[in-house]
């Protein structure tokens, strides 16, 4: 299980598009690029404002910019996994609640991601509905 | 108290024997008179000259039945009986002291020369046997104690020297081969104990005789001998006596020769037979010449005969008792002859096809190879046929049961005794019970593969299933966006065109990784095929990519362009490179968590060779373990089984490749197998 923190390189490049303090605003990280896709459709189906990243560095540069109230994270991912982020974003931007899907059960993982703070823990393939009531949750908190 | 008993027995038998030797030296010499009165009767009414001296083969045969050392006692009967009938015909002691001293050496030369010479005088055996008897008893010594002999009698008679020398010689040489034989013989038969006579051969026996009998008569005893009398008469006996000899072998042709002399010598000396032409001494001649004449090729003809009866009995012997080998025998035996057709089958064949000789011989034992062995059956057979070689070959064969077995056939030429090719001989054993194990050994390592590979899935499971979940829920994600979107009346058809797409792909996704599974975990024979080293290893990152991600190890793979194709089991090459790299990910597990890197590189080495390498950053196996890693059952995990890494070698080795392990100086650990590299050419040879 991972714990140690990894020390992620600050992107120089600007994040492609900020993100506003819009309150429908949420972020999506997932390195598996047709889970990204298949989230933002669904999202932006139900009216909200989203934003793809597929790296963390570049998510983290980009929220350091512009925070996100809700961040959906991926946990699983080749670089720095999403206990990892969620230790930088508890640092960076401890406002944004952050939702973990995951494509492995792993019960010690959802147990550190649910003390470190996470808002919520799903794992994939999950119920679309049960997202979107843990997203608006969030917003509204 | 033994010892006294031994003594007293030893006593007893001594005096018996003494009591017996004295019984036979009496009969010697009351023999020896009978036979001397004999001759003096078979002499020419007007003549000395004795025709024959049965007395000589009286003594002679006498002497080679008792031991040497008994002979002076023997010789002195003898001299004796000689004496009595001597003095009864009034002769002079002088006179009579001269035959009988020279009978004595005589005699006792010839049983010396042939008891020294010839190992069984009791018998005579081989030709040579006979070719020494024939030449000592029969030729140098009457010829040489003739010279002494006709000294005395020229001296004492008045006679002429050589005269007197030949008509010794001839006697003598007559005696001895018409009635040493016939003696010597005689008293062996009734010596030992012969298997009764059949009433066939007795009756042959007696028409023998009585042809004998009445041509004898005929021939020498009908007329009185005058210038018609045909010499042809002479030749009449000779069929019977070579009847005697081919039937009855050297007994039958020495009595017959017996019989033969007598009524020759009977009807001579009263003056009928074609032998009475000039004076009695020429008459006499002629008489002991023809007996000569006639008794030593027919001596020589009846040894002949019975050596080769002889031989041609041993030889039925051996062949019935190789029959009764091949037939008792629980191989299956064959022969076949100069034209490969089989000749002999011996018991366990036919019973084993359940099908008679007469089926078999010929090529009808073909009939019982099974049909795909026959061509290679006859190619092989045929081959080592046409060299005279040695061959062995597998094949199946039907049982009675009509169940083909797996028999191990091998075949070897003969050769009869002048070193002619005469056909095969060969013997075939039943190997299915072998084959069958050998197969199952051969299921069981495949099943044993098969195991590690499921062990393997097993510890990727997790990651295994991330890889499905991933694309699955993308796919749920996916529809229930559209869902969503169509209630809003918000989905365009491009938009949906895409979205369609989009599950599309992550269905296929999802099929991929659960095939892939599915081929780690079939149970399938090995088969090799073309396997291009760079799509394996692909397969390989797929496979591991979540776990590696999920370990936090980095996972390069570096396959050089000249890295090709091997041929090889495409499964048990990609199990081979997933032990070796949860090998490394394992291992990795105690460093920090940034250090943790693996290096998969395929490159092509010299001698047509491909090597793929698994690096990896670990802290190293101890020391002096490098051969044990590979054995079954050795692990340096708590719960590893210690199989993974024995299995893969072995698969590495079935292939025809290595693998190989070692520390590394900078740290860690690489472990390499290399395969032989396949081009297009050599898998189609396969």
């Amino acid at each position: 299980m991972p714990t140690a923190v990894h020390s992620w390189k600050h992107s120089e490049e600007r994040a492609p598009k900020g993100c506003t303090s819009d309150a429908a605003s949420v972020c999506l990280l997932d390195d598996d690029l047709s889970m990204l896709k298949a989230l933002d459709r669904l999202l932006k189906a139900e009216g909200f404002h989203v934003e793809r990243f597929s790296e963390p560095a570049a998510f983290l540069s980009a929220i350091a910019q512009a925070p996100c109230r809700v961040a959906i994270l991926d946990v699983w991912m080749p670089d720095m996994n999403g206990l990892e982020v969620q230790e930088v974003l508890r640092q960076d931007s401890p406002e944004t609640r952050i939702i973990f899907i995951s494509g492995r059960d792993d019960p010690s993982v959802r147990q550190t991601a649910l003390e470190a703070g996470a808002f919520g823990f799903l794992s994939k393939p999950f119920d679309d509905e049960v997202l979107l009531r843990l997203v608006r949750k969030a917003l509204a908190a | 108290m033994g010892g006294e008993n031994q003594i007293r027995t030893t006593r007893k038998e001594r005096s018996e024997s003494v009591l017996r030797t004295a019984f036979c030296v009496l009969a010697t010499g009351v023999c020896y008179y009978l036979a001397t009165r004999l001759a003096w009767k078979l002499s020419f009414p007007n003549s000395q000259v004795c025709l024959i001296f049965p007395p000589h083969a009286v003594l002679i045969s006498i002497l080679l039945l008792v031991p040497s050392r008994h002979w002076w006692v023997y010789t002195l009967a003898a001299m004796g009986g000689h004496f009595v009938a001597a003095q009864q015909a009034n002769w002079s002691l002088l006179e009579s002291l001269h035959p009988e001293a020279f009978n004595a050496v005589q005699n006792l030369l010839v049983a010396g020369g042939l008891r020294f010479f010839i190992k069984s005088p009791l018998k005579l055996i081989t030709l040579r046997d006979a070719i020494v008897f024939v030449l000592i008893a029969v030729v140098v010594v009457p010829v040489g104690t003739a010279f002494w002999g006709a000294a005395f009698n020229s001296n004492h008679f008045g006679s002429n020297y050589w005269v007197e020398w030949r008509n010794l010689s001839v006697s003598n040489s007559v005696t001895a081969v018409v009635f040493v034989p016939a003696i010597l013989l005689g008293v062996h038969r009734l010596s030992s104990r012969r298997p009764r006579v059949t009433p066939a051969r007795l009756i042959e026996g007696m028409l023998l005789g009585a042809g004998l009998l009445i041509i004898g008569v005929f021939a020498f005893d009908n007329r009185p001998a005058g210038p018609d009398t045909s010499p042809a008469l002479l030749y009449a006996p000779i069929p019977l006596l070579i009847w005697a000899a081919l039937r009855f072998g050297l007994g039958g042709a020495s009595a017959s020769m017996l019989v033969i002399t007598f009524l020759a010598i009977w009807g001579t000396m009263h003056g009928r037979g074609p032998f009475l032409m000039q004076s009695p001494a020429e008459n006499a001649l002629d008489l002991q010449l023809f007996l000569l004449v006639t008794a030593i090729p027919l001596l020589f003809l009846a040894i002949l005969l019975e050596e080769e009866k002889r031989s041609q009995s041993a030889l039925r012997e051996s062949e019935v008792r190789f029959r009764n080998v091949a037939d008792t025998a629980p191989v299956l035996i064959w022969m076949s002859g100069t034209n490969k057709e089989g000749v002999f089958f011996n018991k366990s064949w036919l019973e084993f096809t359940g099908r008679t000789v007469d089926r078999e011989l010929g090529e009808g034992w073909l009939k019982g190879v099974h049909a795909d062995d026959l061509a290679h059956c006859l190619d092989v057979c045929g081959t080592a046929f046409e060299k005279r070689e040695p061959f062995t070959i597998e094949f199946r064969l039907r049982r009675k049961d009509g169940e083909y077995r797996w028999m191990l056939d091998t075949g070897t030429p003969r050769f009869d005794a002048e070193g002619a090719f005469v056909g095969y001989i060969g013997s075939c054993l039943d190997i299915t019970e072998r084959r069958q194990t050998e197969l199952d050994y051969q299921v069981q390592g495949t099943e044993l593969a098969r195991v590690g590979r499921v062990a393997l899935m097993g510890e990727l499971a997790a990651s295994l299933a991330h890889e499905v979940n991933n694309p699955v829920g993308a796919m749920v994600t996916n529809a229930s966006a559209g869902q969503r979107m169509l209630a809003r009346g918000q989905l365009k058809p491009d938009e949906l065109r895409e979205l369609l797409s989009d599950i599309v792909s992550d269905g296929h996704r999802a099929r991929e990784v659960i095939e892939g599974i599915r081929n780690m975990v079939r149970k399938s024979e090995a088969s090799h095929s073309l396997v291009s080293v760079r799509d394996v290893i692909r397969d390989l990152l797929r496979i591991v990519r979540a776990d590696a991600i999920a370990r936090n190890v980095s996972l390069v793979a570096e396959v050089d362009e000249n890295a090709g194709m091997v041929l090889a089991d495409r499964v048990q090459l990609l199990q081979v490179l997933l032990n070796l790299t949860m090998n490394a990910f394992e291992a990795l597990a105690v460093i920090r968590a940034d250090a943790r890197r693996v290096v998969i590189r395929a490159e092509s080495v010299q001698d047509g060779k491909i090597c793929v390498s698994v690096r990896d950053t670990g802290p190293g196996f101890p020391d002096g373990l490098t051969d044990q890693l590979f054995e079954a059952f050795f692990s340096t995990k708590v719960e590893g089984t210690g199989m993974g890494l024995a299995i893969a070698r072995s698969i590495i080795e079935a292939h025809g490749g290595t693998l190989s392990g070692e520390n590394l100086a900078g740290g860690g650990t690489l472990f390499t197998i290399c395969l032989p590299e396949a081009t297009e050419a050599k898998s189609q040879t396969t």
